[in-house]
């Protein structure tokens, strides 16, 4: 077989690097001179197209770079856009799976904003027993305003109390035909900073004070020792029970407590719902782009034989993904704005009736932009796990 | 151009597709590939294109062995063999112009840079007129040719076709067999796969004989 190729020698002189062969270069470059399309030579001086094959493009290397991007990702969209209801049926899949931690999101900064109105002002209301009076009772205050660990105590006559109770509630009509003012004499009390905020505060801080260094220990080694002790709300409610005046003490601030544990497993849920349906998301575009790669096999295989990149074979779809990932997000994003719109009036007369300036918020510029991101992010994911599969199996064997 | 080094390809449910092949086809040369159904044409052309491996042996190409091409570099090695097929592998939904520009999508040209080249290569097939044609709305003959444009495009100094006449009668067979004979004569090299006994005697290149996977002829005289 090497002695065959000796006898095929003539065949070299149309080679195209040799271009210095006697008779094939006159020939040659008049055939490619007729056909401009096909040179396959490298560097054949004489061909026009042939130069350009290895065009100083360097220097706008990520110009073309962005330009094939852009280019991709609008006839990407393009194409999603030609099959309108099965992208359509895709991406409110995909923002309903999104709405919901989002949603769960803006219920849970909403409760936060109300708790932290409440955290401002954590106050008691000590009820007197029936019998005492107002002169009684505003001894009483000025009595326990002294003490280090309440800021003010302001008396609530029994008129007063019936004044809010008649504008609060729905009984004013009822509470006419009383003859009798049925209230008790009440001290509002705020305890005075810091106290032990509910909730996490609450656990923090106890756990703090029981761990660490005893307090003397404490007060020599930092340079501004507190004032007093963290007031623990529950020992002053029950210290005030103890007056031989008092009835009851409400702590508002319990309730924020329990509320604020309720936030903390809402959080959980969020997160532990974000998780799940981020998952949703991915297996909804990764089985989307999936059809999609099957759809287009024939494509693929063709791009891998004429010597596309994987990278470049993965492109069209996480550009799918991508825009599954995105639309689905701004479908969220729209769920969540029109359920806001939609609450806005109904939550104002709810808070209208506790006295609370309370603003329902939506979801933040922050927080829209990570949805966003996120969303996107998911989709492109998604499309590379679908994606990536496929691709390998094109490598030979 | 192409090196075969006792080349063997074994497929695990078929046992040896090519058993110890060697043959160097020169640069420039033009050579037919001819052997019975089953032979293991398609499997040796396959193997210079890279779309498989060989089980053992030594295969290069433009003086590259492609044992040592690692993953990230197929492509561009596939960039400089371009291939036709029997069943011409062209993407229904595409028109003509797109099918043909795809390998220079391939190798990263801009949509808009493509336009000059892709109309030269169908200038040389002669199917400029049909640029803008579904491939389902042309003959058969013209489907071929419009395969062979998208193997020329990117001018591929290898061209390998397998079986490209399969489907064509002697004067579309002739036709593109001509189309062969001026790449040939610009320097490309070409190894054809065919049944097409009578038009190999015609032209008078090199034939390589395939017989169960073992080169037995390698002549233009069998
Ligand atoms: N992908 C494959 N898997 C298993 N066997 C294969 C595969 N491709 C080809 N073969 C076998 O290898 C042998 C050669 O096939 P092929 O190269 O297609 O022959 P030809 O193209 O000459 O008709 C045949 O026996 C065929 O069945
Ligand atoms: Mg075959």
């Amino acid at each position: 077989m090497a002695g065959r190729s000796n006898t095929r020698r003539p065949a070299l002189r149309r080679q195209p690097s040799s271009p210095s062969g006697p008779k094939a270069g006159p020939k040659a470059s008049q055939k490619s001179g007729r056909q401009p399309g096909h040179n396959p030579a490298r560097g054949r001086p004489q061909s026009r197209v042939g130069t350009r094959r290895e065009p100083p493009w360097l220097g706008r290397l990520p110009g073309r770079w962005l330009g094939n991007h852009l280019q991709a990702g609008a006839d990407t969209l393009r194409r999603l856009l030609r099959a309108p209801l099965s992208t359509g049926l895709t991406v409110a899949a995909i923002a309903i799976a999104l709405a919901l931690p989002a949603a769960l999101r803006v219920v849970l900064t909403n409760l936060e904003q109300i708790s932290a109105n409440w955290d401002q002002d954590a106050a008691m209301t000590l009820f007197l027993r029936p019998g005492v009076d107002e002169q009684r009772g505003a001894e009483l205050a000025t009595q326990l305003q002294a003490r280090a660990d309440l800021d003010t105590a302001i008396l609530i006559s029994r008129q007063q109390a019936l004044a809010e109770f008649r504008a609060y509630s729905d009984f004013g009509a009822a509470l006419d035909h009383l003859t009798d003012n049925p209230l008790p004499v009440s001290l509002l009390l705020y305890p005075a900073a810091p106290y032990l905020v509910p909730g996490q505060a609450l656990g923090q801080e106890s756990e703090q004070a029981a761990n660490t260094a005893p307090p003397a220990t404490r007060d020599l080694s930092s340079d501004q020792p507190p004032v007093h002790a963290p007031v623990d709300l529950e020992r002053l409610a029950s210290e005030l029970e103890a007056l031989p005046e008092a009835d009851f003490v409400r702590v508002d601030a319990l309730w924020l407590q329990r509320f604020a544990a309720i936030l903390a497993l809402l959080r959980n849920a969020a997160l532990l719902l974000a998780a799940v349906l981020g998952l949703a998301v991915l297996l909804v575009v990764g089985n989307t782009i999936r059809l999609e790669i099957e759809h287009r096999r024939a494509e693929v295989e063709i791009m891998s034989l004429v010597g596309a990149t994987p990278a470049l074979i993965r492109r069209p779809f996480l550009y799918i993904g991508a825009w599954y990932g995105l639309l689905g997000g701004l479908g969220a994003w729209l769920l969540i704005a029109a359920s806001v719109l939609l609450l806005h009036a109904p939550v104002e007369r709810l808070t209208g009736l506790y006295d609370t300036r309370f603003d329902l918020h939506g979801l933040g510029l922050a927080e829209s932009l990570i949805l966003l991101a996120a969303a996107t992010g998911l989709g492109i994911v998604g499309g590379w796990i679908a994606v990536g599969r496929h691709v390998r199996q094109l490598e030979p064997r | 151009m192409i090196r075969f080094e006792h080349v063997t390809k074994r497929y695990a449910e078929r046992g040896d597709a090519l058993r110890d092949v060697s043959f160097t086809l020169e640069p420039g040369e033009m050579a037919f590939l001819t052997g019975h159904s089953g032979a293991g044409k398609s499997t040796l052309l396959r193997l210079i294109g890279l779309l498989e491996r060989p089980t053992r042996g030594r295969l290069s190409v433009a003086g590259q062995d492609l044992g040592a091409l690692g993953r990230r570099q197929i492509p561009l090695h596939r960039r400089r063999v371009g291939m036709i097929f029997q069943d011409h592998r062209l993407l229904p939904d595409r028109n003509v112009f797109d099918n043909v520009s795809l390998p220079l999508l391939a190798a990263g040209m801009h949509p808009r840079e493509l336009g000059k080249r892709v109309r030269a290569a169908l200038d040389q097939v002669g199917l400029l007129r049909l640029e803008h044609a579904l491939p389902t709305s042309l003959s058969s003959g013209e489907q071929q040719r419009v395969g062979i444009a998208r193997a020329v495009v990117a001018r591929p100094p290898v061209i390998l076709a397998d079986e490209p006449t399969g489907n064509l009668d002697p004067a579309l067979s002739r036709e593109i067999f001509h189309l062969f004979e001026r790449f040939h004569q610009v320097g490309v090299s070409l190894l054809i796969a065919t049944h097409d006994l009578e038009l190999i005697a015609t032209q008078g290149h090199r034939t390589l004989r395939l017989h169960q996977g073992r080169l037995v002829a390698d002549s233009g005289n069998w």
